[in-house]
């Protein structure tokens, strides 16, 4: 176990900052997923018929289609958001610590 | 093992018990043009595959000619190993039957990988670990954990591989004219052999082309029903809640209690971070941005399979329910319902044939078998390297192994648990695929997930609290399961829907609510108050650990484990 | 049988066919006819030999140190080396249920007095295997190098204890007809040679009353009485002498001249090593391509196993590198910087000449541009000398393989981010590399980042073994040959099979941290960590000889680099591809042994 480079990185702001971005993010986007999912869910324990209003009057489609079809897409978004961020902004964080820790 | 024994009995004793009522497996004549279609396209499938590795390894250097797999590329593998026979045959007969609510299924399959990419893909990555077992026993005790870890993988794995087969086995009952349980002992002696000669093949690339296959074939059958409506969905739905009725575009009977939903959504949400098989998929790229992208595309391929699936269904209701041709009529004349042939998981099937006629028929079953070879072989794999690597590699041999006998263990595991699969997969003949994968995702969510998120993020997590909690979290989802309707209701009591909730000694279909909450506040209060050295040794190495699993920097040093 | 039969398969195995009919009569009377089961131990280092065996039915291996040394099936005979000198290093152990005549030991040395077959016992092993060879009795698997230090002509060594003056003891030397004399003290031997007597008595004018101490030098170098005659030759050529003292229990029992072994192996190793030594301009090593050429063939034609002559070349190479070395760069530069070669140079499996892979690192803190140009110029002495260029470039006039250790440091890092295409290969030649000059640490110093850096990756050493499997052996389902058709319907056997086995064995190296570069110890290493099981090492290390000799002939066949590696499966004897089919079995094992060992499957 090296100490040192365990404490060293630590106290690499570079670090910090990757942790705490991500973590918030990664957080963020997670609750964003359950608070939708588990609306959706919730809506259907409690609810069900709620979902089951037509759209309009004479239409037999439901409102739960589009909002199912919603949530699908929510979630992919979702994951294109985190990816493109990712691929730059934390990429280049790690990135940066990897070189500190070589400097030293 | 204790499990496994109770559940060889419960099957033997189902077995004979589903002789009583063999009237409802329906043989039908043989249709000759679609088996050579389907004879025809496995072989082109194995083809294109066998084209498509060998493709990538043209190049004249030794060490380029491996070639690198995309994201892109990657994600198409994983939506590949997804999309399994629960997926495409399962989801489009819960819609066929029950309408909107198999759209309450794909959502909850597919809302898990937004969840894995956020909280699991990085860190799995960035400690280099392949399964499971390997990220939880990276600072805990070897021993305790691969063992538990071990139970968790065999057991998702056999309810896994349970719908698979039952799937594959009612696509060769319904296409071949056979007996169910021959079907089922064909596809397992297929599935066992398929492992164990296609150990080396390239699953990547099966996993690509036929999960290409199968989204060209679905898209097919959505559009092609599609136009019959002139694309307008209106029109479809108000045809189907003509020949069904208007309960179908509503959330139903399938989750009609608060607890079985949030239970259900509980199991969908976490379980895919669970399942076995899946984690190894982050490592087939070769850096971290091309895994990030593969998560991306795979959630696209797989959403969009679950809207086409959705559409399938509602195709299947409105060209095959009551469509004399795809019915068993001895039934119908019997009771006025409309059963299909093979059961209400073929819809998919009998709607191809009624888009796409006999070469259609037979390239959809085709792909739909492929696919669960594919599946399945990445599985068993799975499921025997937790028994030979896991279990006896680590745990009963210390470490003190050599590779080859390993290896000749899991060529042994993949034989018990092809045998293992067929008794089961003949057990459970009646379920649903769908819900079958849904106990699968329950066992993944309660015995696997709590360990592997804990471990990675909770610094307080000791071997105690994970073996404990996890022990109970595994075994109250077992336990629930077996005295749930569905098996002690439907299996062990032969019951139906109602009678069967009833008869159950446990009256919630899934068991995650419970198991799930049970594993993390057995880990919880078992590693709080875990004050042994040991604990404390465990707990500071989490700094090191996690360091690596943000940043990727091995700060371990060289004496690890 | 009947006693005719019986009599007819006595003569027909040489060299009883060369007895007199009275003789073999008198023979067949006293041949008893034996049975052992499998797993019999017929003779150890223990256990002395009773009998000659001539196998009937049934088949014997015969181990050294647990390795596969020698295969005897149906009219074979064994062991007469064990019956004649009463010891034997090997382990005769029965392998299939083992009928076979006995012909007991009294009788065996009774035999002996007959001129014909005595000679042929008693013939030193290049002849008799050429006897053999004629006899198509044997394979090319035999190793040549059974010959021990014991087996050879040892001069006597002229001992004197340290207080014997000079004269006394050129006194003793010529009367025991020594070539040089051992000064014995209270602990260790020291040498004189004529060498020291010139420079200190005739030209440094030392007394020849004066005690003989004063003028011995004490680097001995020595070889054990049971040691192989291989060894004691690679000693010479790396330690450039012309004699090793040889112990035996740590008693000098004798001196072994280079001239004897030389005229044993028959070969001219010495000439090129001393054209190397003595060479101080370039010009003076040009044309030693050829030299090695010739040397790779008559090793060849004698039968020495690849994996020895490659090592020898090896040797040879590293002193032609220092040589240019020492030309091109400054003594004080030296100091700051170490010379590796990688890829089959440093496995040390290079035979012909087909490619060179060298690198420079350079001391952190030391201008990188000194180097420039001694390694520009090292680069063209090479090209002169006949190394052929990399076409990858891995060579030191690229400024890419010339770099400081930090440097390489970071590029380690890359190659953990992104295992593909260039970085791949780069990290696969990286991972054999061996020093050859300067500072050594600096090596090893990127070694032991590496095995750090690398410490329980999973996944990335997945992707590094992944390349094991990128081409098919070919071999069919029926065990068939699979011919390329664009190469004349030829078998690629480093495509096939040798870099399979190379890279697999590479892979797990790495993972395993261990420090060896050649493909065979790695692979007995990684028996000793119990990775690999003894049978399946064995396995391994049979497969890479035979696939490595049979590229051997292929090599020295081609007309061009690109046929290198290319066999005509047709012009192989039968054994040879019985040999080969098997061989491709292994790497196919191996191969599904990586596979399974790092989750390939899920990567490929």
């Amino acid at each position: 176990m090296r100490k040192e480079l365990v404490e060293q990185i630590k106290n690499d702001p570079n670090y910090q900052e990757l942790v705490a971005k991500r973590s918030s993010f990664s957080i963020i986007l997670t609750v964003a997923m359950l608070v939708v999912y588990f609306a959706f869910i919730l809506t259907i324990a409690f609810d069900p018929k709620l979902l089951g209003t037509p759209l309009s009057s004479d239409s037999v489609t439901t409102i739960g289609i589009p909002i199912g079809m919603g949530v699908i897409v929510f979630a992919f978004v979702l994951t294109g958001i985190y990816t493109k961020r990712a691929n730059s902004e934390f990429d280049d964080l790690a990135n940066k610590i990897k070189n500190s820790v070589k400097d030293n | 093992m204790q499990r496994a024994l109770t559940f060889l009995i419960l099957s033997a004793l189902t077995l004979f018990a589903s002789d009583a009522i063999q009237g409802e497996v329906q043989k039908q004549g043989l249709n000759m043009s679609a088996i050579v279609m389907f004879f025809i396209f496995v072989g082109a499938t194995l083809g294109i595959t066998y084209w498509a590795a060998k493709r990538t390894k043209s190049a004249k250097d030794f060490y380029t000619a491996g070639g690198g797999i995309t994201g892109f590329q990657n994600g198409m593998a994983i939506a590949g190993d997804y999309m399994s026979a629960a997926s495409f045959l399962g989801i489009s007969g819960l819609v066929y039957s029950k309408g909107y609510d198999g759209l309450i299924y794909s959502i909850g399959f597919l809302v898990g990988w937004p969840i894995i990419l956020f909280m699991i893909a990085e860190p799995l990555r960035n400690l280099g670990k392949y399964t499971f077992a390997d990220v939880a026993s990276y600072r805990l005790k070897q021993g305790p954990i691969r063992t538990l870890a071990a139970f968790g993988s065999i057991t998702t794995v056999i309810l896994y591989l349970i719908a698979q087969i039952v799937g594959s086995g009612k696509l060769i009952q319904l296409l071949f004219g056979l007996q169910y349980e021959m079907a089922v002992v064909l596809v397992g002696v297929l599935m066992v052999l398929y492992v164990t000669f296609g150990g080396m093949l390239a699953t990547t690339w099966v996993q690509i082309v036929k999960a290409f296959l199968l989204l060209a074939g679905a898209t097919f059958m959505a559009v092609a029903v599609m136009a019959h409506y002139d694309f307008s969905f209106g029109s479809l739905f108000s045809h189907a809640t003509e020949l069904k009725d208007a309960s179908i575009m509503s959330p139903g009977k399938l989750v009609s209690d608060p607890i079985s939903a949030i239970s259900l959504a509980i199991a969908l949400m976490f379980g895919t971070a669970g399942l076995p098989h899946i984690l190894m998929r982050f490592f087939t790229v070769s850096d971290a941005k091309e895994a990030r992208k593969s998560v991306f595309y795979a959630t696209g391929f797989i959403g969009y399979f679950y809207i086409l699936t959705f559409i399938i269904g509602f195709g299947a209701i409105v060209m095959v329910f009551q469509n004399p041709q795809y019915l068993d009529m001895a039934k119908h004349a019997v009771d006025g319902k409309f059963p299909i042939l093979g059961g209400n998981d073929m819809a998919a099937i009998h709607l191809s044939h009624a888009v796409g006629g006999d070469f259609f028929l037979g390239f959809i079953s085709a792909v739909a078998f492929a696919t669960i070879l594919a599946v399945v072989s990445g599985l068993t794999l799975a499921g025997a390297s937790a028994i030979s690597h896991d279990l006896y590699a680590s745990v009963w041999k210390k470490g003190q192994v050599d590779g080859m006998a390993e290896m000749r263990v899991s060529k042994i595991a993949t034989v018990a648990l092809g045998i293992v699969a067929i008794i089961l997969g003949i057990a459970f003949e009646k379920q649903n695929i769908a819900f079958v994968v849904g106990l699968a995702f329950a066992i993944a969510a309660s015995a696997n997930f709590p360990i592997l998120f804990l471990s990675m993020y909770w610094r307080k997590l000791t071997t105690r609290g994970a073996v404990i909690g996890g022990s109970l979290g595994l075994l109250t989802a077992v336990v629930l399961v077996i005295l749930g309707p569905s098996v002690w209701g439907e299996i062990v009591m032969g019951l139906k829907d109602k009678e069967a909730v009833a008869a159950a000694i446990f009256p919630y279909k899934y068991p995650a609510l419970f198991s799930v909450t049970v594993a993390f506040v057995g880990i919880w209060f078992f590693s709080i108050t875990d004050k042994s050295e040991s604990a404390k040794a465990e707990q500071e190495a989490f700094e090191a650990q996690f360091i690596r699993s943000q940043t990727g920097i091995g700060a371990e040093g060289a004496s690890e484990h | 049988m009947s006693i005719f039969e019986q009599r007819k398969l006595i003569e027909s195995i040489h060299p009883f066919g060369l007895l007199s009919p009275s003789v073999l009569d008198d023979l067949m009377e006293k041949m008893d006819i034996a049975y052992y089961p499998k797993g019999t131990l017929l003779i150890s280092k223990t256990l002395s030999s009773i009998a000659f065996y001539i196998i009937i039915k049934g088949s014997v291996t015969e181990f050294i140190d647990d390795e596969v040394y020698n295969f005897y099936s149906s009219g074979d005979s064994f062991d007469a080396d064990a019956l004649l000198y009463g010891k034997t290093e090997g382990r005769f152990v029965v392998d299939e249920d083992l009928i076979c005549y006995e012909i007991k030991k009294d009788d065996f040395l009774t035999l002996l007095e007959n001129k014909d077959v005595q000679s042929y016992f008693l013939q030193d092993f290049i002849t008799r295997h050429q006897q053999l060879k004629e006899y198509h009795n044997q394979s090319d698997l035999t190793p040549f190098l059974i010959s021990k230090v014991s087996d050879i002509y040892l001069h006597n060594a002229c001992i004197v204890n340290s207080g014997t003056s000079i004269y006394n003891a050129l006194l003793k030397q010529k009367e025991l007809k020594a070539s040089v004399i051992l000064v014995k003290n209270e602990t260790a031997y020291a040498i004189v040679t004529d060498t020291n007597l010139k420079e200190c008595v005739l030209l440094g004018k030392i007394s020849v009353d004066e005690s003989i101490e004063k003028i011995a030098s004490k680097t001995l170098i020595s070889i054990d009485y049971n040691d192989f005659l291989f060894n004691a030759l690679l000693l010479m050529t790396q330690k450039s002498v012309k004699r090793v003292v040889v112990t035996h229990d740590g008693e000098v029992v004798g001196i072994l001249e280079q001239l004897d072994l030389l005229s044993y192996f028959a070969n001219h190793s010495h000439l090129v090593m001393v054209q190397i030594e003595k060479a101080t301009t370039l010009d003076d090593l040009k044309n030693l391509q050829k030299e090695l050429r010739n040397i790779i063939i008559s090793l060849d034609a004698k039968g020495v196993k690849v994996r020895y002559i490659t090592k020898l070349i090896a040797t040879l190479n590293a002193k032609i590198y220092k040589k240019l070395f020492d030309i091109c760069v400054s003594e004080e530069l030296q100091q700051s910087c170490v010379l590796i070669v990688m890829g089959s140079e440093g496995r040390e499996e290079q035979s012909i000449k087909t490619d060179q892979d060298n690198a420079l690192i350079i001391k952190d803190g030391v201008d990188v541009e000194v180097f420039k140009e001694p390694m520009m110029r090292l680069n063209r002495y090479l090209l002169d000398l006949g190394f052929p260029p990399c076409a990858g470039d891995v060579m030191v006039s690229n400024p890419f393989w010339r770099q400081s250790e930090s440097e390489y440091k970071k590029l380690i890092d890359i190659w953990i981010e992104s295992l593909y295409g260039e970085n791949l290969q780069n990290l696969s030649i990286f991972l054999d590399a061996k020093a050859l000059c300067g500072d050594e640490t600096l090596l090893e110093n990127l070694k032991s980042y590496l095995h750090v850096s690398f410490q329980s990756r999973d996944d990335v050493l997945a992707h590094l073994a992944k390349a094991a499997l990128s081409f098919e052996t070919p071999l069919s389902l029926f065990s068939g040959f699979v011919l390329e058709k664009k190469h004349e319907n030829k078998l690629d056997l480093k495509k096939g099979g040798i870099f399979a086995l190379v890279h697999g064995v590479r892979s797990l190296s790495l993972e395993y941290k261990i420090d060896a570069t050649n493909t065979i110890e790695r692979i007995k290493a990684l028996n000793n960590k119990g990775i690999f099981d003894k049978t399946f090492a064995t396995e391994l290390i049979e497969c890479f000889d035979t696939l490595s000799s049979i590229r051997l002939q292929a090599m020295l066949e081609a007309k061009s680099v690109d046929e290198m590696n290319y066999i005509n499966p047709k012009k192989l004897q039968k054994i040879e591809i019985d040999l080969l089919k098997d061989s491709f079995k292994v790497v196919n094992k191996l191969k599904k042994f990586l596979a399974f060992h790092f989750h390939l499957n899920m990567v490929s």
